[in-house]
């Protein structure tokens, strides 16, 4: 989310697209009123193309370099604009283009490839562009995708390919990403998540509209990734025709190569400068306060050059600020060094703020004097996502926030972590990107020998795989044991979501996709969600869960500004619903759609503490969403608000989807404890919830220095017997509290409908009785 | 936070120990010196002057950071081709020496955090009264309520060191839900062996267990807590050492010194025995207790009396003299409450009395020829074991008598024949 925004402001064009993900944020404007778009020939009238002589699979370099220098478009038969030679000049002078030759000749050779190029060498922009030139996909009806592991990434990338092309986006080259899909008939290339393509591979199994798949970043090992690789193996058995190539930016792909029956390897080194790497001589007690005094005393001490320091969260990196601001007011006052200027990088910090990060560093204060100095201080946002130009020293504590599920106690969570080397390794070369640098590790070097992991544990092994069981199944795989995982996940992953999709309803107890559970698959939702989603129509209340759902579904929509939280504290109460988070989201929504808010949407947001970003973005998940329902003859429909029932219907829909997030209150009033795994787990301070019922269903649970669940509503256990008496078969509760509790409600259920069955009966009698007397 | 050259932690160190700090303050030279000097190192920087302000200001306020250079920055950095190894860099320390002077404080620091309240100990080792008070303590520790925090974590822990796939086939998932039993009749169904990973390939470093989500409450560096938990380590091992060397050596102790007590008793009752034989062989030594009293011919002068024994005597005429040391003083309290002033003339003599009595026995021993004195001399230095084989193996020589089977054989060959050995184990 962060990203996109953290860029707008880079100076690609002139920096030969140092980092060709920004592209999609510069100016629409400046791209095609240059380029004649008259002469339009429209290739199927039979006229001669301008591939003719190429034959597929058997292109050479000089074919493609003649094609490109025009002055013609081969894929548009436009002719080139001005800024198309600018740009073709600075990519031949890209490493990849050196060995498009190599490239080309194993292409050809082979169905499955390995492509390991470096940061910078440009891999991700260029390789799609010679498989256009030599697959030529549009001959055959078919299209090359190029898939990326973020969606900032996705768009920017083919925004700055379109300009290489000298196409306009959404045209030949798009985009699609949830949410969002910028292709059209005319598109060859395609770039894409790959959570996008998977699903894609849900409605097409054998991905026949393809002709070459490219999965990108395959060293970052996401889900998504690891499953399409599984998938893609056994694709290309199924459709010989079909091209694959696995792209990676580390040296590791030698797993890569193994995985894929030992794929030829094509490796292009990068375009970096040296790093030299410094570590401390002891380990650190406080690596925060280390890599402060690091900071200060490379500014008092090195050559210019900019300072990337890696932290963990936004609470930590504010922190930093602040410290290092104070300080380095002191060293100016007392000594005449240079002027130090911190910016923060984090992923929900406002986009405004994000782009000051590219503001070129202070200039002397006194002419003659020492240049002033920045530094960014960053999550692992910049990493790999981003580069920031003038970084010579790096500072690196070598931790990072890492999301980890356990089934044992079935919570996905952020935490922080120990980073790998081969991170530790990437954070050093952002050194290196603009001459050589150094970077000065906070740990010894024994340490990173000894306690830094190879290799980040692939996203796999991380997650809650109940979205992905769904997606395998529906993509039609039965035997999911015997997938062929590259990192098979732990069995007890497994087996939490094979429990979790039936517990929805969405699998059989024999593992077989339910109606439900092939209706959830068709929501890019996480299955509870989607479940809700499905079932709301039952509560007259589907128009609120969509809302709700796509609310949960972003970024957190509250701004709490440092210097300002009471006052958004005091905000956030106006819309407070006294029955918990998720009613109190429903309401800042619908505020913000009324008249009076989108009268000037910024401003309103503004004055209110609330993201306009994430705001936009819950409105168009919704639009989405609701494409999806109406597909599938989902009823939007709504309680009358004037109804008693209004919120309690939201409520209940809410339960039948998350009732296995329920915490009680425990008997000492002081904590919660979540019913089934029996943790203690307190109300995260965000919420508003003030009475504090005694049984809550919550979205989040948050492992930190305490265990918080976070936006949670008040419910009736009634309704958990009644929505989901399967979870809540009290037999297979601990004994406790919970369990009592349970047992004691069930008894006054009984009671009720005993008495409510005498009453019918009496009610009766009396009217028999009646209609005798 | 660890401030390594800061002044407080000097004086600390300073009381560990002169060896530590001359090395500290070594290092510490050096360090300041490498710093000032590599300053006009880098050519551009016109600060140069300026810069050891900032730094020495630093020096004194908090930590500064030290950096070695990496040792294998190929190894490190793959691709980067790494230019000028040997640049000295502004933040570079020389020497490792540095690189250790951190340890003595860590340890020092270590100690102090360490609390062994509870240590180490065998179980055997522990008498039964300490056994119950680690109950009683473990009991009220349990009844205890936890700190919420603490509960959490607790409970956490738990829970995560709880698999919910059970190897074993008896199996208690019930209490972990029916539907644990239905996802895992699932996976069952597809081939899934519990113990086994999932996939078709399980490479070496599959592993069946979850990735635990790191728990980490502090902001201690990366390597912190391993040479932490080493130290730990080494610390409780070292202290289990020495405990076991001191119970060990306690436990040696009360042996000898039962068995020290064990042998004594018997060396006297053999002293007794051997005097009853001699006795009855020689009647008349029976009168040197009575050597006192008659005054004749025929008392045996104490240095005829067998050397192997003679302690008996002597032992038995001290108790006697001190017995009426004590009547004679008691008497003449007695005398000194009834007479004022003519009782110091018995007193007197009584005193002279006493005086001549001990001054006679020293003229006996006086008497006493050389040779006979030294071999009770080297007797009475002669440890508890080696006075009892010294009196049974005379007793045995002498009356044919063996102490261990407390009766007199006929002859030497009756003794030898059916006597299993001048031993107590042999009987």
């Amino acid at each position: 989310m962060s990203e996109e925004h953290a860029n707008k402001r880079v100076k690609i064009m002139e920096k030969n697209g140092s980092n060709p993900y920004l592209a999609h944020m510069d100016d629409e404007s400046a791209d095609y009123t240059s380029s004649a778009p008259s002469r339009r020939i429209d290739p199927s009238n039979g006229g001669s193309s301008l591939f003719d002589g190429f034959a597929r699979h058997k292109t050479t370099v000089e074919q493609a370099s003649r094609a490109e220098d025009g002055p013609l478009n081969p894929f548009t038969e436009r002719s080139f604009s001005e800024k198309y030679f600018t740009i073709l000049e600075k990519r031949r002078e890209l490493p990849v283009h050196l060995q498009r030759a190599e490239f080309l000749e194993t292409f050809h050779k082979t169905q499955i490839m390995v492509f390991v190029g470096e940061t910078g060498s440009g891999k991700t922009t260029q390789i799609p562009q010679f498989v256009l030139y030599d697959d030529l996909p549009q001959q055959e009806g078919k299209m090359v995708a190029c898939t990326q592991p973020r969606r900032v990434a996705a768009m920017s990338v083919a925004k700055r390919v379109a300009d290489e092309l000298d196409v306009r986006l959404g045209e030949e080259v798009g985009y699609s990403i949830r949410f969002e899909d910028k292709t059209s008939n005319k598109t060859i290339l395609k770039y894409m998540t790959d959570g996008m393509l998977l699903r894609e591979a849900m409605n097409d199994p054998n991905l026949d509209r393809y002709s070459c798949i490219m999965l990108d970043e395959a060293h970052e090992r996401t889900l998504a990734t690891d499953i399409l690789m599984g998938l893609l193996k056994e694709i290309a058995l199924r459709r010989p025709d079909l091209k694959i190539i696995i792209m990676s930016a580390t040296l590791d792909a030698q797993k890569f190569q193994k995985y894929f029956h030992d794929a030829p390897l094509l490796a292009v080194p990068g375009r970096t400068h040296p790093v030299e790497i410094y570590y401390t001589p002891e380990y650190q007690r406080d690596y925060l306060e280390a890599a402060i005094q690091t900071v200060l005393q490379i500014h008092a001490t090195e050559a210019p050059g900019d300072i990337l320091l890696f932290l963990t969260g936004e609470e930590e990196i504010e922190d930093a600020c602040r410290k290092i601001s104070l300080e380095a007011d002191e060293l100016l006052r007392e000594t005449d060094c240079g002027q130090l200027v911190v910016y923060p990088l984090y992923g929900s910090l406002p986009p405004n703020q994000q782009q000051k990060i590219f503001d070129p560093a202070p200039g002397p204060r006194v002419k003659g004097g020492p240049p002033g100095r920045k530094i960014v201080i960053s999550t692992n946002i910049a990493e790999t996502s981003l580069t920031i130009d003038g970084i010579v020293y790096v500072i690196d504590p070598g931790f990072s926030k890492q999301k980890v599920y356990n089934p044992r106690i079935r919570v996905e969570s952020l935490l922080v972590a120990p980073i790998s080397k081969a991170s530790a390794q990437q954070r050093a070369g952002r050194a290196g990107r603009t001459r050589p640098g150094k970077c000065f590790r906070l740990y010894t070097e024994d340490a990173f020998k000894k306690e830094l992991n190879e290799q980040s544990y692939p996203e796999i092994l991380r997650s809650n795989l109940s979205s992905t069981v769904l997606e395998l199944k529906k993509l039609g795989i039965d035997d999911l044991v015997h997938f062929d995982f590259m990192d098979p996940p732990a069995p007890e992953t497994m087996m939490r979501a094979l429990e979790e999709l039936n517990y929805l309803g969405c699998l059989d107890d024999d593992g077989n996709l339910t109606a439900l559970g092939r209706l959830a698959s068709d929501f890019p939702l996480d299955p509870m969600l989607a479940v809700m989603l499905i079932t709301s129509p039952e509560f007259y209340c589907s128009n609120e869960i969509l809302s709700l759902t796509a609310l949960l579904s972003v970024p957190n929509v509250f701004v709490r500004p440092n210097n300002a939280r009471k006052a958004a504290d005091e905000m956030k109460n106006t819309f407070k619903h006294i029955e918990g988070d998720h009613l109190t989201l429903l309401n800042v929504y619908h505020a913000f759609k009324s008249p009076e808010a989108q009268y000037n949407p910024s401003q309103w947001c503004y004055d209110h503490f609330l993201s306009l970003r994430s705001l936009q973005s819950a409105d168009s998940v919704r639009m989405q969403l609701k494409r999806i329902m109406e597909r599938n003859d989902l009823d939007l429909v709504s309680t009358p608000f004037e109804d008693v029932n209004y919120f309690t219907n939201i409520r209940r829909a809410l339960t039948s989807g998350f009732f296995m997030q329920v915490a009680k209150k425990a008997p000492n009033g002081k904590h919660y404890v979540t019913v089934k795994d029996a943790q203690d787990v307190l109300l995260h301070p965000s919420t508003v919830l003030e009475k504090e019922g005694e049984w809550v269903v919550y979205n989040e649970f948050v492992l930190t220095t305490k265990n918080y669940i976070r936006t949670v509503t008040v419910i009736k256990p009634e309704w958990l017997f009644e929505l989901a008496p399967a979870y809540f078969d009290v037999q297979t509760f601990k004994k406790g509290d919970v369990r009592m509790s349970l047992e004691r409600v069930l008894q006054k259920m009984q009671i009720a409908r005993e008495r409510a069955e005498k009453r019918a009966r009496a009610l009766k009698d009396g009217k028999s009785k009646s209609r005798y007397t | 936070m660890r401030k390594a050259f800061d002044h407080n932690n000097r004086t600390k160190r300073r009381r560990l120990g002169a060896s530590v700090f001359d090395r500290e303050d070594d290092s510490d030279d050096t360090d300041t010196a490498l710093t000032a000097s590599s300053v006009p190192n880098s050519e551009q920087h016109t600060v140069a002057g300026r810069v050891p302000i900032s730094v020495s200001k630093n020096c004194q306020s908090s930590w500064k950071p030290r950096f070695l250079p990496g040792s294998e920055q190929e190894e490190a950095n793959s691709a980067l081709r790494k230019s000028d190894h040997d640049s000295e860099a502004p933040l570079q320390e020389t020497e490792g020496s540095s690189g250790q002077s951190g340890d003595s404080e860590e340890e020092d620091d270590y100690m102090k955090m360490q609390i062994s309240d509870s240590p180490l100990q065998d179980s055997r080792d522990i008498t039964y009264s300490e056994r119950r008070r680690n109950r009683e303590r473990n009991q009220y520790q349990k009844s205890r309520p936890l700190a919420p925090q603490e509960a959490q974590r607790q409970k956490l822990k738990q829970s995560l060191d709880t698999p919910i796939i059970s190897v074993s086939d008896n199996e208690k998932d019930d209490e972990r839900g029916s539907s644990s039993n239905i996802a895992l009749g699932i996976m069952k169904k597809m081939g899934f062996v519990p113990g086994k990973t999932l996939g078709r390939s399980s490479g070496p470093q599959t592993s069946i267990e979850p990735i635990r989500p790191n728990l980490k409450y502090d902001r201690n560096g990366i390597g912190m807590d391993t040479a932490q938990r080493a130290l730990l380590h080494q610390a409780t091992e070292a202290k289990r050492q020495e405990d076991d060397l001191q119970n060990q050596n306690y436990s040696d102790f009360i042996t000898t010194k039962h068995t020290e007590k064990h042998i004594s008793a018997q060396v006297l009752a053999a002293q007794k025995v051997c005097r009853e034989l001699d006795i009855a062989d020689r009647p008349e030594l029976e009168l040197v207790y009575y050597s006192s009293d008659l005054k004749g011919a025929t008392v045996p002068r104490l240095r005829d009396i067998n050397y192997l024994w003679r302690e008996l005597v002597i032992n038995d005429r001290d108790a006697a003299q001190e017995a009426l040391l004590r009547k004679m003083i008691m008497e003449r309290l007695e005398t000194i409450e009834e007479v004022t002033k003519g009782g110091s003339e018995s007193d007197k003599q009584a005193a002279a009395q006493i005086e001549q009595g001990s001054d006679n026995e020293e003229e006996e021993d006086g008497d006493n020829d050389n040779e006979n004195n030294a071999e009770y001399e080297a007797f009475v230095d002669m440890s508890p074991a080696e006075k009892l084989e010294k009196v049974t193996e005379y007793m045995r020589t002498t009356y044919n008598y063996c102490f261990w089977c407390g009766c007199r054989y006929e002859s030497a060959g009756d003794l030898a024949e059916n006597c299993p050995g001048n031993a107590e184990i042999y009987h």
